[in-house]
């Protein structure tokens, strides 16, 4: 039996004259958390939708389960699946155990799992869906996507528009539900976010994919950023000998922000030969990772 | 909330309720007319004036003598299948290109069921609906005769029922299948307005004016037949023709919805 859960050959789709997608290929095995990057109109939306079955591929292949998925066809997998985005809509004549009830007779329900959800998020159960804070709303989306115990969990920006704390209930959540062995989807636009549930983050540009790479690659290869404050002397002596592991990130008259991408120790070496006030070093944050790969045209594969 | 169709009744239940209380309430007002109509000795010479066109239009001097005529003509011939068109056309729209507008049908296709499920469902509720609204056209128009002292007859109001719940059917599938084929709300809602309003514009003139004649078996309303049906029967005819329109409607509807990209 394949381990391949979800893969994807040659994918395009096309809205008239706009390409969403361009051309991707990727596969998720069994087990794996991958996460799914790309700033706004990247095409991780039309991705989902078409994995989900909402729309068909214009151009390739798209299988779950190795069952390729068209419109037609694609509800066979879905008992197998657990879907939430951030903006989803619901039934907003219904409360949150009435919504629960319905999505519970479509799916089934695990009760041991319902009732451990129930008791992590608290949600509101008896109140109207449409009287509920989006937050609220999305903790029973959240509910309804896991309840059923789900192998495959696809979810589509869940934590946007949350507070922070919510954000890292949520992102709690997911890591528990991979650490059970199940195999997650995870769109985002925010780097670390992934990074901190994710082992394996897929990079999306214009509708192509732009790297794929295993999150503890993109740690090691962020490097470090170097706060250096000085006299206007001190500074201008040590961007004269700038080593070829390091670029500058900002500058001015008395301080230097640099980044070292390289042997780290070989840039310790050259800043022991200087001159200065003081010095801070710090690892890169993921986010600006994430900044240097979208503002770099020449990455596109 | 076992099924979708029983969620789908339950989220119209106030649209039903309204509907069914709007329309029953119009049906017992009319009724509640007729003596002052039949008992009326002004209403041979106002009949002897007018010319034939415009009795066409708003029925000849049998038709307000008795409760059976009364009923066939001045309730069901018109004024109940336009109001049912018009709310049929409310249903379908929001059943349709309504749900997919603010993202429920992509909640529906998230889950294990199938398509044409998802399709036949929220039709089957929006026949129930249609059914419940009809119903209440019976209960006033009963209720309506007995408040004026007069028995109606059940059978002829039954059957006259029925054709008109047909008729909503019908009347609701058209507009439902585009809206769930297209997704397309413009087009859902020219489509639903030239029936609906043009049915009645051509149906109604069309009896006054000489040169319409030929067209108005393009009308939706040529195949509402309640004369038949006050005398006794069903246009057999126009039942097929009617269920027919329905069928491949829904057909086509099925057909274009399990393929087509959900906005």
């Amino acid at each position: 039996m394949s381990n391949r859960v979800i893969h994807l050959s040659n994918v395009s789709k096309r809205y008239g004259d706009f390409t969403a997608v361009k051309d991707i290929n990727f596969s998720v095995k069994r087990g794996e958390v991958v996460g799914f990057v790309g700033p706004n109109g990247a095409g991780k939306t039309t991705t989902i939708s078409l994995l989900l079955g909402f729309q068909s591929a214009t151009k390739g292949t798209v299988r779950l389960y190795e069952e390729p998925i068209l419109p037609s066809t694609a509800h066979r997998t879905h008992r197998r699946i657990g879907y939430a985005a951030g903006d989803m809509a619901f039934f907003d004549n219904l409360t949150g155990e009435q919504y629960l009830e319905f999505m519970a007779h479509r799916f089934g329900i695990n009760i041991e799992i319902r009732a451990r959800l129930d008791n992590r998020l608290s949600p509101q159960l008896h109140t109207r869906l449409k009287q509920l804070s989006r937050g609220n709303k999305q903790k029973i989306g959240l509910i309804a996507a896991l309840q059923h115990d789900p192998e495959l969990i696809i979810l589509d920006e869940p934590t946007s528009g949350l507070d922070p704390l919510m954000q890292e209930t949520f992102l709690t959540l997911i890591r528990e539900e991979a650490e059970r062995g199940a195999t997650v989807f995870m769109s985002s636009h925010i780097l670390s976010e992934v990074a901190a549930v994710c082992s394996r983050v897929i990079f999306m540009k214009k509708g192509r994919i732009v790297s794929d790479t295993l999150v503890s690659e993109i740690e090691q290869s962020a490097g470090k950023l170097i706060r250096i404050s000085g006299s206007e002397h001190e500074i201008k002596l040590l961007l004269a000998t700038i080593p070829d592991a390091v670029d500058i990130e900002s500058s001015t008259e008395t301080s230097v922000i640099l980044q070292c991408r390289g042997d780290i120790h070989l840039v310790l070496r050259w800043l022991a030969s200087k001159r200065f006030a003081d010095i801070s070093i710090e690892d890169r944050q993921l986010d600006d990772l994430f900044l240097d790969l979208y503002q770099d045209e020449e990455h596109v594969s | 909330m076992r099924t979708l169709l029983l969620k789908t009744l339950y989220d119209k239940r106030w649209f039903a309720l309204g509907w069914a209380a709007i329309i029953g309430g119009i049906t017992l007002l009319v009724m509640t007319f007729y003596p002052t109509f039949s008992e009326t000795n002004a209403l041979s010479q106002i009949s002897a004036s007018v010319p034939e066109q415009f009795k066409r239009l708003v029925g000849d001097e049998a038709s307000f003598r008795s409760v059976p005529s009364f009923i066939g003509t001045q309730l069901y011939e018109i004024r109940i299948p336009l109001l049912i068109m018009i709310m049929a056309l409310v249903l379908a729209q929001s059943l349709s290109i309504g749900e997919e507008e603010k993202g429920l049908l992509r909640i529906m296709t998230t889950t294990p069921m199938s398509r044409s499920r998802i399709l036949w469902e929220r039709w089957c509720a929006g026949v129930i609906i249609i059914g419940l609204v009809n119903l209440a056209t019976i209960i006033g128009t009963l209720i309506g005769a007995v408040i004026v002292g007069e028995t109606a007859p059940l059978d002829l109001v039954l059957r006259l029922a029925v054709m008109s719940c047909l008729f909503g059917i019908v009347a609701f599938s058209i507009p439902y299948a585009v809206g769930v084929a297209s997704g397309h709300r413009g087009l859902t809602m020219s489509i639903g307005l030239l029936i609906t309003f043009g049915s009645f514009l051509l149906t109604t003139f069309a009896a006054a004016v000489e040169w319409l004649k030929p067209t108005e078996h393009l009308s939706l309303l040529h195949y509402y037949d309640t004369k038949t049906i006050v005398d006794g029967s069903f246009n057999t005819g126009d039942v097929m023709l009617l269920i027919t329109i329905v069928t491949v409607s829904m057909l086509v509807a099925t057909s274009f919805f399990r393929q087509r990209d959900i906005n």
